[in-house]
């Protein structure tokens, strides 16, 4: 069953929350841990997944770092001080749309 | 663990550009996720070919390929050179520099004040600019493509800022609004001279950040947008 509409804009959420967790991650790194969180529920591919990042970093909330390793060049993105305020007020606002959502779905009747 | 040989890491980059992907720096970015997802394949099965392992791995982009990534990548670092622009826009409203601003819109006042009108004037003015502008750009393109050897390595932003911010509001802007003022009764007041000098030199100020100022300051910028710049020119 698709349910691409219901996590559209929510990528660029989770990218924020993972690097919050981490010092710093490369590309690959972050396309694989975005799949493994989200389980398979969300068919994202890494054409959708490295713009997110780029959008992200041309927004000032990553900062991009490099180094030599094997036989190549490996950029690390890791939230800016602006990405780290962001990451907090878009889990905030996630909080809220669920709690929002859990009373729609599951209303809590009261006499009061 | 098997790992990529560093004449798979060559192929892997003709890979990105047979791809239509022409800029090494997200070439490099792809060419390093290819190649980690090629490992990981590895790890399960030591045997697998390499061009199965990257046709596995490529499949994973999508059916648009590298085709959306570079299109946003180039949008993204759009959006940082109109930050640049900006920044450096604003710094001609700080001091030192607010006073060559200020001494600026005066001069282009007084010059404003000896003419009766001052629409053919600007006209004038603004077309030949516009035309002087459209010649240096397009000198310095062909100029930056003779020199540019085979095989160079190409970066967006290096091409960003080479392209000077070119759009057609930039020529067509000006005489629009001088020709929308043209014969008003009001174009010859003091209130009018004004505002054509501060218009102006918003202009000229424009102009002089994309044409003059930016690619001067060139080597700086790239190695801001890519802290990788220096390992890739070694790589």
């Amino acid at each position: 069953m698709s349910n691409s509409k219901l996590y559209k804009g929510s990528i660029h959420t989770i990218i924020l929350k993972l690097l919050s967790e981490h010092d710093k991650m490369y590309g690959y790194e972050i396309t694989q841990k975005v799949k493994e969180l989200t389980k398979g529920e969300l068919n994202i591919t890494e054409g959708a997944l490295y713009p997110a990042l780029h959008k992200l970093e041309a927004d000032g909330l990553l900062s991009v770092t490099a180094a030599k390793v094997d036989n190549r060049v490996r950029k690390y993105y890791a939230l800016t001080e602006d990405g780290i305020t962001e990451t907090t007020s878009r889990l905030k606002e996630l909080e809220e749309y669920l709690a929002t959502m859990q009373q729609l779905l599951y209303p809590k009747w009261s006499l009061e | 663990m098997r790992n990529i040989s560093p004449t798979e890491i060559e192929q892997l980059y003709a890979f990105t550009k047979k791809h239509y992907v022409e800029f090494y720096d997200l070439q490099s970015e792809l060419v390093d996720h290819l190649a980690n997802g090629i490992e990981n394949q590895w790890q399960e099965n030591p045997k697998l070919d390499f061009a199965e392992a990257l046709q596995i791995e490529f499949k994973k982009f999508g059916i648009f390929g590298f085709t959306d990534i570079q299109e946003q990548r180039k949008q993204a670092l759009h959006k940082r050179y109109h930050k640049i622009i900006w920044s450096l826009f604003k710094d001609f409203f700080r001091l030192p520099k607010i006073i060559a601003t200020v001494l600026s819109v005066y001069l282009v006042y007084l010059g404003l004040r000896l003419f009766n009108s001052y629409d053919i004037v600007l006209m004038t003015f603004f077309f030949s600019s516009s035309v002087l502008v459209l010649c240096f750009v397009i000198f310095k393109s062909i100029q930056r493509k003779k020199r540019r050897k085979a095989g160079e390595r190409v970066f967006i932003f290096n091409e960003v800022m080479h392209g000077y911010g070119i759009n057609s509001w930039m020529f067509v802007l000006p005489i629009q609004v001088t020709n929308m003022f043209h014969n008003s009764l009001e174009s010859t007041s003091m209130f009018a001279a004004l505002c054509w000098s501060v218009f102006t030199v918003m202009m000229f100020l424009y102009h002089y950040i994309v044409l003059v100022e930016i690619p001067k300051k060139a080597d700086i910028y790239l190695k801001e947008v890519y802290p990788e710049y220096e390992l890739m020119q070694k790589a």
